[in-house]
Order: C-alpha cells, then structure tokens, then sequence
C-alpha cells in the first residue's frame, strides 16, 4: 500500500473516489447478513503551506492527504460490536488503490465478525498483548503528549525533570519522526520554518528528547528540533507530535504469547486519554482474545484498560519484531492536526483490564 | 455578507440547482493563555466564510451536494456553488423525501443576550480576566502549577434558502479554563475545570481558579479504595460526560436509522429513572446553545427527551426526519470545535441545543449525606471510547473522593468506573442544585446538568 508514484489527486476522477468507498462497504456487506452496517469513508486533500520568517527562511510546501476508512458493524446474541480499519498517506494519488479497499474492507468486517461472538472480560491485573493500533496509541497518549514542550516548560508533565532518566522499561525506544516518507504526520519543516528530524524521544528506557517549538526551546536552552504545528492560519503554533512510534524489537508474536500463562491480546482501539500531570490513563480496545497457556483462545467483546503511564511503561517485557504505522488525529488546544502512530506487538507484564464496551 | 448569499442562490438556481442553501459567518476572537503567574500567549483572530449546499432533482431522484469557500467575494462563492452541484451529480440520490426548510413565517424571537463587551471588545478585556484568574490561582500556596485560558468570540451567522427563508442573529461566547499541580513532597496532583457563558464574568472566572487550586490540594496523597458496585455521587463534569458522548450522540436520528444507536427501539419506553427529565431547550437566551433557527433555518424549540424516565423523542434534522414518524427538525447544526466557529465548513449534523436536565435541591452536602457511603466522582477521562451502541462504558474517574458517613474523607487512587447508560440512568435517585453549563460537542452546543447521585455502578 505504498506509494511508487507521486501523482496528483486531480488525476483520480471523483467517479473512482466514489468506487472505491462502494468498494469499502460492498466488501465489507459481502461478508453476510451479520454485518448490520458498514461505513465506509474516502477523503483526499490537497493544500499549500508558506511561512516566511524576519530570519530569513520563506518555505513553501505542498501537502498531498488520502485517508480511507471502513468501519463495520456486526450483531450476534443480541451483542453489537465495530470494527475499524483505516489508512492515510501524505504519499501521492496512487498510494490506496481498489485493491487496497478490497483488504481494509475484509479485514474489518472479519474483526467485526470475530468479535461480535465474544465473552465479556471480567476485570483482572493480567498480562497484555497490545496489538500494534493500540500500541501506537497507547505511547502516543502515555509518551507523546508528555514530552510536548509547553507542558514541560509549564511543568504540566511528569517527565518535566526526566531528561536522561530511566522513565521506561530498557526494551523501549521512541521515536517521534516528521521525516518519514508518506508518514500520515510528516512535513519537511514545521510551522515556524524549522528542518525537522527524526527525534529520539527514549533511548532504551531513559528519556532523551523533548519536542519542542522555538519558544519552549529558547525556554528550556535547548536547540529548536521542528515541533511546531498549527492547524491553521488561524492559530499560534506548539509543540506537537508528527509520527510517534515504538521501535520494533527482536520477538514473533508467539514468543511474546508463550510465556503467558493468562493474559489479553487487545487489538484495535477507540481511543484514549491521558491526564499528563500524573499519568494515570484509560484507552478501550475494539476487541480482545484470552490468551491461556500462551496460546489464543476465547475470544472477548472489547475491552477498557487503565492504570499510571509510568508504572506501565516500565512493565513492558517484550517487543514484537513487525512494525506498523497507521493515520490519525489529534486534538489539542483546540487545534486539530494530523499524526501519525504506530509500533509493533508489545507485552505489559501486567495491566489492569476488563469490562465490556 | 446577505447580498452575497442572494447572489449565490441566484448562481446555483440558474446552474440547474432545484433548491440552493447558503450559511455564512463572521467570527472574531480574542485568546489569552497564562502559565505559572505569566501570559504566554494573546491572539486576536478573525474569520468569515461560506457554507453551499444545493439539492439536484434529476427525475425525481434527489442528491445533495455542498462546498464552501474562505473567501467572502462573489467569484469565490460562484466557485463553490458549482463545486457543490458537480458534487451532486455524483452522489447517489437519497432514498427518503428530502427538500431544505420551506417555512417562511415569521419565527419566535429569543432575546438577544450577546455581551457588548464581547462585541466591541478587544484583547484587553481578556488579559484583564486571565491576570486576575492568575492573582486568585496564587492563593494556595501548595499549588505549584497553573495554566488557564481566556477566550472571547463573537460570532453573526447568516442563512438563507432558495424557498424563501432567511435570517441572520449574532452570539457571543465566554470560556474560561484552568488546570492546576499541587505538590506536598514526591506526591503531586492536579485539576482541570472550565466555564463557559454567553456573558463576561470576572466573579466565575476567579472563582473557577481557586477552586482549581483547591481542588489540586485535595487530590494529594490518595489513597486504594475497594472494587465492587458502589453507590456515587457524579459530579456536573462526570455526568456531562457520559452523557455526551453517549446519550447525545444515540438521540441522533441517523444514528437510529443505522441502527447504531443504544436507543433504537426504545422510544416510549423506560430509560431511565422517574426522577430524569430531560429536555432540549434552544429558547433560553442565558444558555449558549440558544439560537432562533438552526443550521437549516428550521425554528429551534423545547423539545422533551425523557419525561420522568421515558425516551419521548430523538433528535432530527431535515435530512432524518422523514424516518421517524414521531420527529420533528430542528436540531440540524453545522458543528464547529474550534472558538474560530468555523461552521460553514461542515454540513449539518445532529445536535442538541441546550441538553437540560432540570436541577435538584441538595447541595454537595445533602447529596453525600444521602449517599451516605461511596465514591465522588468531580470528572472522568475515555468516556469518548465508550459504545453509542451497546451504551456500556469503562472510565477512569478523576478528581475522585471516597465519602464515609456522609463525608468526603480522602482522594482516590486511579480506578475504573463501568456500566452502560441504562444502568446510570435507572441508577440516578437524586440531582444536586449545583447546575453548570458545559459545552458538548461543538460551540454552539451545551449541556445544563447538576450531579447526579446514582446507585450500583461498578468500580473495579
């Protein structure tokens, strides 16, 4: 689902734009009369951004956007449960095709489908597998939003004073990166005509980076690194995350289950949210799979998982080897813009997990 | 700004538009933040744009397409009005009767309850508020943090249609924010809470920031407390919370008719306890949802949702109301997230106005002595990620007490709170006097609610 050519979106007629959203909902219809409903969502858009500065810099850029998303509805039991795929390049016309629909579509509506028979999950303190969704979220919210450098500047964030300290597990490495080819959040200069580059935010469990605008730069004496965003004309520009990711480490999924004598596989999520001055956090899980003698088993309706950002991160035991990155949004200050997350399969040796939403 | 709508009307009739709606606005804001006894930023901002939606008949098939453009010049709007007419020829017709608001008499008019302050004034006026909300946030001196926000807008919409109807009215918008660290030792804690109004007022603003502090304080060296179905008290904020992101979103029309609404099939029957009413009211000029028509022309109106506990009625707009046969429109916004108001930039959806439930006569006290043991929960994080389907939901309380005969005796540790909508609904045996006014969902929506004391959640 990359992009081999950059094309223009004027090159795609609106007459396949609405094929592929048919193709979205079609595929996930197909899949019988227990997919209730299924929603499907084509969205491209193009843009110029100039910024010129009194030091100097006059940047022009061009901003190329393809989301696509299918959201599939299934009921068994009297039981409705959704399930959402999504995908977002800034990676040119080409880089979702019919094809690709076809795939978000199936993938959906089999999530759906297998969800839609689950058990409902008692709330425990067990073992977790966070499939790479949720992961991408999870550090997003519980990481991302912490090293932003206004709420380190204002002291907001409990990493404030954590620079080159042990925050997180040593398997864990952050990045934050708006250098990424066809990242969902990736732009060549920030908002302020910074260069952007790839920013370590944890280094095998210390904390290494903050990302920061100019003025929280100036503030905490350290060089601008390309953080600032606005959404808008409209608005003053911050520090703000672009594609946050965990590294990929050395393990296969199964390596990662076997240990686990009982434990959840959470995958795919509805969100998230983060109170950054203690961190304690919540996400939900579209669905989730009991993982017994480290092999799947029962599968569950979705479930809510919390707990305190700090002691989580420093539970983290182990580090699937694929990686994935997925288009999202986020909303801060009232501002909202486009970033990327992602990361690969990663085990909490123990979280607090359960109910059924 | 009307002139232009008439011309775009004009455009898009003689491009072979059937009907032709136009929604245009002007905004202006003021916004100061602050952090730790300093402003750190002022903005003014100003903005104005132009929503098209045309309906195309094509054998009696209709289709609905829409457009719109930052740039208030006629060639601009003609431009949009033909984006939006290209795009109906490519939409696939609506299957349900479908035509834009075509009643012309004259509407009920709420009383105009802008704040001239907010309309002639400028930036200085904020940094006013935001200094003394600073002033006030010193006087605790555990409080380590604080950081606030003042914003002041003014907004005019514009509307008019191919059929005749049209009006225009302007509103003005107060929202005051503030969060606050408290640190005792290693121990830190924190607190967040806003306010929004049509008017200024220097007295809630102040008040709000050393309740913050306050509250911060409060939360310091907190403590487990013991899972099981327990008894709460959910403050204004909780409540709003829920209810929002649940309830609002399943009382939408097209929600229903997707079946993906946890009140499908529930209308006159039992969803709450006898003791909830809940109405929207878009009339009532103190509240910031309050419009004389909404974002399809269609008068606004009170309009009852659950009378003593049972569902009497959904929320429509054109679009969904032929679906259901006991609705009535009125509820179309076009909704915008940011202070900007940048309505023109969507197409109407579902909202309430002003989602009212009517206040009790305990205040915190009472309602902890009639709770008697439990939790008290001030606000909550994830209620987004709840189901609209199933209506079930597992959040994090924040800013949360554990009461011991009748009295709030300590802070909580991060727990969860779940159960589904119904649960909390059925579960409500009193409301405080303590209603606050929130904003829910988009600018021009609020909810008024008061807290909430509710038997048999789950904390685990």
């Amino acid at each position: 689902m990359h992009a081999t050519r950059w094309g223009s979106l004027e090159d795609i007629s609106i007459d396949e734009k609405m094929s592929i959203c048919k193709e979205l909902v079609e595929t996930a219809r197909s899949h019988g009369n227990r997919i209730l409903t299924a929603n499907g969502l084509y969205q491209d858009t193009y843009g110029e951004r100039s910024i010129a500065t009194s030091e100097g810099s006059i940047i022009q850029l061009e901003d190329t956007r393809i989301y696509c998303s299918i959201r599939a509805m299934a009921r068994k039991n009297n039981k409705t449960v959704s399930a959402t795929e999504s995908f977002g390049s800034t990676g040119g016309a080409d880089a979702f095709t019919k094809a690709d629909a076809e795939k978000l579509a199936q993938t959906a509506a089999t999530r759906a489908l297998k969800s839609s028979g689950g058990k409902v999950l008692h709330t425990r303190t067990i073992p977790v597998i966070m499939d790479p969704r949720v992961t991408g979220v999870f550090i997003h919210e519980a990481v991302g939003h912490l090293v932003e450098g206004d709420v380190v500047v204002s002291r907001e964030s409990i990493l404030h004073n954590k620079i080159n300290t042990r925050i997180a597990s040593s398997l864990l490495t952050v990045y934050d990166d708006p250098t990424m080819i066809g990242g969902w959040g990736s732009s060549k200069y920030d908002d302020e005509a910074t260069r952007t580059t790839e920013r370590v935010l944890v280094k095998n469990g210390r904390l290494k980076e903050f990302i920061v605008d100019k003025s929280a730069a100036a503030t905490l004496r350290i060089r601008a690194n390309g953080g600032a965003r606005v959404e808008s004309y409209s608005f003053a520009p911050s520090p703000r995350m672009s594609n946050t990711y965990i590294d990929s480490g050395d393990m296969s999924f199964e390596e990662l289950a076997e240990d686990i004598h009982e434990g959840v596989l959470v995958v795919g999520t509805r969100g998230g949210q983060v109170d950054s001055s203690t961190g304690s956090f919540q996400f939900n899980a579209e669905e989730a799979q009991l993982i017994l003698n480290g092999r799947l088993t029962t599968v569950l309706f979705g479930v809510s998982f919390s707990g305190n950002t700090l002691t989580t991160l420093k539970n983290i035991d182990g580090i699937g080897k694929d990686l994935s990155h997925f288009p999202n949004s986020c909303i801060k200050g009232g501002q909202m813009v486009a970033t990327g997350t992602g990361g690969p399969y990663v085990r909490v040796s123990h979280l607090t997990i359960g109910g059924e939403t | 700004m009307k002139a232009l709508l008439l011309q775009a009307i004009s455009h898009g009739l003689k491009l072979g538009s059937s009907q032709v709606e136009v929604f245009g606005s002007r905004t202006r804001v003021a916004s100061v933040s602050f952090e730790n006894g300093r402003l750190n930023n002022i903005e003014e901002r100003e903005d104005a744009g132009v929503g098209v939606r045309v309906l195309r008949s094509d054998c009696g098939r209709i289709s609905v397409g829409s457009s719109f453009t930052t740039r208030t010049s006629s060639d601009a709007l003609k431009t949009a009005v033909a984006h939006a007419l290209a795009l109906a020829k490519n939409i696939s017709p609506i299957a349900r009767k479908f035509s834009f608001e075509g009643n012309t008499t004259k509407r009920p008019q709420i009383r105009s309850q802008e704040d001239p302050a907010i309309v002639n004034g400028n930036v200085s006026e904020a940094v006013a508020l935001a200094k003394s909300m600073m002033e006030a946030a010193k006087l605790n001196p555990r409080v380590r943090t604080t950081t606030g926000n003042i914003t002041l807008s003014y907004f005019r919409g514009f509307f008019r249609n191919s059929l005749g109807v049209e009006g225009s009215y302007p509103s003005t918008l107060f929202q005051a924010s503030m969060s606050a660290v408290a640190a005792r030792g290693n121990n830190d804690a924190s607190a967040y809470d806003s306010l929004c109004a049509r008017e200024i007022s220097h007295e809630n603003a102040i008040q709000l920031a050393q309740k913050v502090g306050d509250i911060a304080v409060s939360q310091l060296k907190p403590k487990s407390t013991k899972k099981g179905i327990v008894n709460v008290i959910l403050g204004p904020d909780a409540l709003q919370e829920l209810c929002t992101n649940i309830l609002a979103i399943a009382l939408r029309g097209n929600m229903v008719a997707k079946k993906q609404s946890c009140l499908r099939g529930k209308f006159g029957r039992s969803v709450a306890s006898e003791v909830v009413n809940i109405e929207d009211n878009g009339t009532l000029p103190a509240l910031v949802g309050s419009k004389p028509f909404d974002d399809e022309g269609h008068e606004v109106c009170h309009k009852d949702i659950v009378r003593k506990g049972i569902l009497v009625s959904y929320l429509n707009n054109l679009s969904t109301v032929s679906e259901d046969p006991n609705g009535q429109p009125g509820n179309g916004i076009r909704v915008s997230y940011t202070d900007m108001m940048k309505k023109y930039m969507t197409t109407p959806q579902i909202l309430p106005h002003n989602l009212i439930i009517k206040p009790g006569k305990n205040d915190l006290q009472g309602l902890t002595e009639d709770l008697e043991a439990g939790i008290f929960i001030r606000s909550l994080i994830g209620a987004h990620t709840a189901n609209r389907v199933t209506g079930r939901f597992a959040v994090a309380p924040q800013m949360a007490y554990k009461v011991r005969r009748g009295e709030i005796e300590y802070p909580i540790k991060e727990t969860v709170l779940s159960g589904s909508i119904f649960e909390l609904l059925k579960g409500i045996k009193s409301f405080g006097q303590d209603a606050v006014q929130m904003l829910s969902g988009s600018t021009d929506s609020s909810c008024y609610f008061p807290s909430a004391l509710v038997e048999g959640l789950i904390i685990s």
